[in-house]
């Protein structure tokens, strides 16, 4: 079960919108904003099957197509997640897709266009055409990422809708972390909310190489919870992970928790 | 400006950016006046840190406090008006106070360091003895609005003046805060004030700056005195005050150590080639913010992002991790990952001739977004600029091996002015110790003209080569013709590599293709 999802900008609605005309979606945004979280969340609405791919530079294409297999002499074939999502008309959610190799872009691109069908080269070479209902959501980090690139131009024409997934404001950010802690230390949250966004300006303008999640604003959150004190908790959440680029970084983001929480 | 500086700056502006809210804020100390803001400019002026009392560690923690009331300013003013009449120095009063109220509110951790920096303000203000005129009553007023008390005596014709516009500026913050009303607002109750204290508006303030000599001795019970004195005043807003805490400062102490420690790392290194008849420009009122090229420089960070993630993805005809459809496709079936880093140490000289300046902000916006990726990208690198002042050829060191990249050599190569002809032979001979005792990988020479003096620069050339260290020369000129033209000549005096470019955006590129190529790549 997906914890409690707040939809803060209407996301859902648009993916509804979407999922009811047969558009595919791009969700564009930084790590840790809930993109996953309102995939799944739709998903879980809808009563659709998910099936989830998340792409690095070891995707390969046969990850999505399938793979060719031997058994007692006879030559099979595996299907791959492309594929039998197509067939059974899931939800293909294909997570970070800007940090896939061209080549297996390359095949989504086939799959994607208005006929929604893919040839199987690899297999019989047999056409499997989707399942009416077949969705697919795909997400992107912005370029500042590392290991990102830019989407070539016709495989993003294929996801013609698009969210932009930001940090939410102040209030909806602790709402949302408020969700999955106990509650109680509303301030304190606030300033972590604050002191979070501080930290994300920065990053922004490459003042700073590294900028917190949602996922790290929550564990700060958790981590009151447990009785830490906040420029503690500020510390092992926000501060301490600076120290990987030199004693200068982490002492940057660590005036910036004194001045917050002392 | 002391060596030192620049790691001030390089945390200082970080500081007041994320505090202020304000990305384009740039951060500079001067010797001829004191602490200011000026908000059209996104500047905020430090005073020097030989002009506060106190121990090094002591005036850290002052730098850091003008620098969050200052940034408090950019962040919640709408207006900064000089200090130097009387009208600006009580609305700027004023407006501190209310700033401070206002940034209290985010920045919760200050409070103990409002009370230290407010016990040393006091302690630099003036005894009311030794202010003579119509300051006189002013400067009453202010100790009492912001100390809460004088320092010497008062003269009873002044004593209850002081007192009414002090309690009106303190009725005229509070309304502000509970209302949210701005500067404009309190630019009216400034008025009034001005009127309680029956002077006149344009009255000149003496400069606050010079009331304090440079290290100038502090008394111990004095701070102590004045400490117990601010934390009473301000008991009403702070609370109870640990006056142990105060004065230690332990939030800021590691800060002030690595800070302190960085500073003496860029002296160590910026003193060596100065033997070497090589000067360092100084940063002072130079605004970097001018050629800071922020499209360009994100441009450049993205491309070369693979470099600075240290790997590459290759495949190969043997090795470990077998790629059974790159096989199937006819190429090479195993696939590993190289490092990917530069190791070469660079030394870069930048043309600063007469000939450049036509295009000196873009030819400058190209430089410092080379170095910015540079050091992004964890290179090694030096950066020196010749240029022609007092009709002598002057070689600047912007940057040393050694230094981190940061504010101040951004300061420093925007101050170098082009200017003269390009006397190469001269500057190389200049730069011969420096290149003899760290001995780089590459010397990049990145000019627009033919040097002045080539029979002398092939000697120099050769000279240098036998040290061991690859001299490169990247030609820029107005059209591809004519940097061919240049690199090819430029070639005939013994470059072992000659590169040539018409578009000052590519120089970067150029550059850090020719590292990659220096076997950066391994």
């Amino acid at each position: 079960m997906v914890q409690d999802y707040l939809d803060w900008n209407g996301s859902m609605d648009i993916l509804e919108r979407a999922y009811s005309t047969g558009l595919f979606v791009l969700v564009i945004g930084p790590k840790g904003t809930g993109k996953t979280t309102l995939v799944r969340r739709f998903a879980e609405n809808r009563g659709i099957r998910l099936d989830s791919i998340n792409f690095s530079l070891r995707t390969r294409e046969s990850h999505l197509i399938g793979t060719k297999t031997l058994n007692d002499g006879t030559v099979g074939f595996s299907e791959g997640l492309l594929v039998r999502s197509m067939k059974t008309g899931s939800l293909l959610y294909l997570d970070e897709i800007n940090a896939a190799e061209a080549d297996v872009l390359i095949r989504l691109d086939e799959s994607l266009d208005d006929r929604r069908q893919i040839v199987l080269k690899e297999s019989s070479g047999e056409t499997i055409q989707a399942q009416n209902g077949w969705f697919v959501v795909a997400t992107i980090n912005p370029l500042s990422h590392s290991g990102t690139k830019e989407l070539p131009p016709q495989l993003l024409s294929r996801f013609p809708v698009r969210i932009r997934l930001e940090y939410p404001p102040e209030e909806t950010e602790c709402e949302i972390i408020k969700r999955h802690t106990a509650g109680g230390n509303d301030e304190q949250i606030l300033q972590g909310v604050k002191l979070a966004n501080v930290l994300r300006q920065a990053a922004a303008v490459e003042e700073l190489f590294y900028a917190p999640s949602m996922r790290e604003t929550i564990a700060f959150g958790q981590l009151l919870d447990s009785g830490a004190p906040s420029p503690d908790a500020a510390r092992m959440v926000f501060g301490n992970v600076y120290a990987q680029w030199g004693e200068m970084e982490y002492q940057k983001v660590n005036d910036m928790i004194s001045s917050m929480f002392g | 400006m002391t060596v030192e500086t620049s790691s001030l700056l390089e945390i200082g502006t970080f500081l007041a950016r994320r505090w202020s809210g304000n990305d384009a804020i740039s951060v500079e100390f001067s010797d001829k006046v004191g602490t200011r803001t000026r908000l059209a400019e996104n500047r905020i002026i430090l005073a020097s840190m030989k002009k506060r009392p106190g121990g090094d560690f002591v005036r850290y923690r002052q730098f850091r406090m003008d620098l969050w009331y200052e940034s408090m300013r950019v962040r919640f003013c709408e207006r900064v008006l000089s200090n130097d009449h009387a009208f600006g120095f009580v609305l700027n009063t004023l407006e501190e106070s209310r700033v401070e109220a206002l940034g209290r509110r985010m920045w919760r951790g200050m409070d103990n360091e409002i009370i230290f920096c407010h016990t040393y303000r006091l302690l630099a203000r003036p005894s009311l003895g030794s202010v003579y005129g119509r300051a006189k009553i002013l400067e009453a007023f202010y100790q009492h609005f912001m100390f809460g008390a004088f320092r010497g005596e008062v003269q009873p014709s002044h004593f209850e003046r002081a007192l009414r516009a002090s309690r009106l500026a303190r009725e005229a913050v509070r309304t502000a805060l509970e209302k949210n009303l701005g500067t404009a607002w309190l630019e009216k109750r400034a008025g009034e004030i001005i009127k309680a204290l029956e002077i006149d508006s344009l009255q000149t303030v003496p400069v606050s700056l010079p009331f304090v000599r440079e290290d100038t001795p502090v008394n111990q019970q004095d701070v102590t005195k004045f400490l117990r004195v601010v934390a009473k005043n301000r008991e009403g807003d702070f609370g109870r005050v640990d006056q142990e805490a105060v004065l230690r400062g332990e939030a800021v102490a590691r800060e002030y150590r690595v800070v302190t420690e960085e500073g003496r790392i860029n002296e160590k290194d910026a003193a060596a080639p100065r033997i070497g008849g090589i000067q360092v420009p100084s940063g002072e009122g130079a605004d970097e913010s001018a050629i800071y090229d922020m499209d360009l420089i994100n441009g450049l960070k993205t491309r070369f992002r693979e470099w600075k993630r240290g790997y590459r993805e290759v495949h190969r005809p043997a090795g470990e991790e077998l790629d059974v459809e790159s096989h199937l496709d006819g190429h090479e079936p195993f696939f590993a990952d190289i490092r990917r880093s530069i190791k070469t140490r660079v030394v870069i000289l930048l043309d600063h001739s007469s000939s450049i300046s036509a295009d000196a902000v873009g030819y400058k916006k190209a430089t410092l977004g080379l170095c910015e990726v540079m050091a992004y990208l964890g290179v090694r690198f030096a950066v020196y600029a010749f240029s022609t002042q007092g009709r002598a050829v002057v070689c600047w060191m912007i940057k040393a091996e050694d230094s981190r990249w940061g504010r101040i050599h951004a300061k420093r190569l925007a101050r170098v002015v082009a200017n003269g002809s390009t006397p190469l032979a001269q500057v190389y001979q200049k730069m011969l110790p420096v290149l003899q005792t760290r001995k780089p990988d590459i010397f990049l020479t990145l000019t627009d003209g033919e040097p002045s003096d080539p029979a002398a620069v092939r000697d120099m050339i050769k000279v240098i080569r036998s040290q061991g260290v690859r001299m490169v020369a990247l030609g820029l000129g107005p059209g591809i013709s004519r940097a061919t033209v240049i690199a090819s000549n430029l070639k005939r005096l013994g470059y072992e590599r000659t590169l040539a470019t018409s578009r000052l955006q590519d120089i970067p590129r150029k550059v850090l293709g020719i590292l990659d190529e220096a076997g950066g790549a391994r």
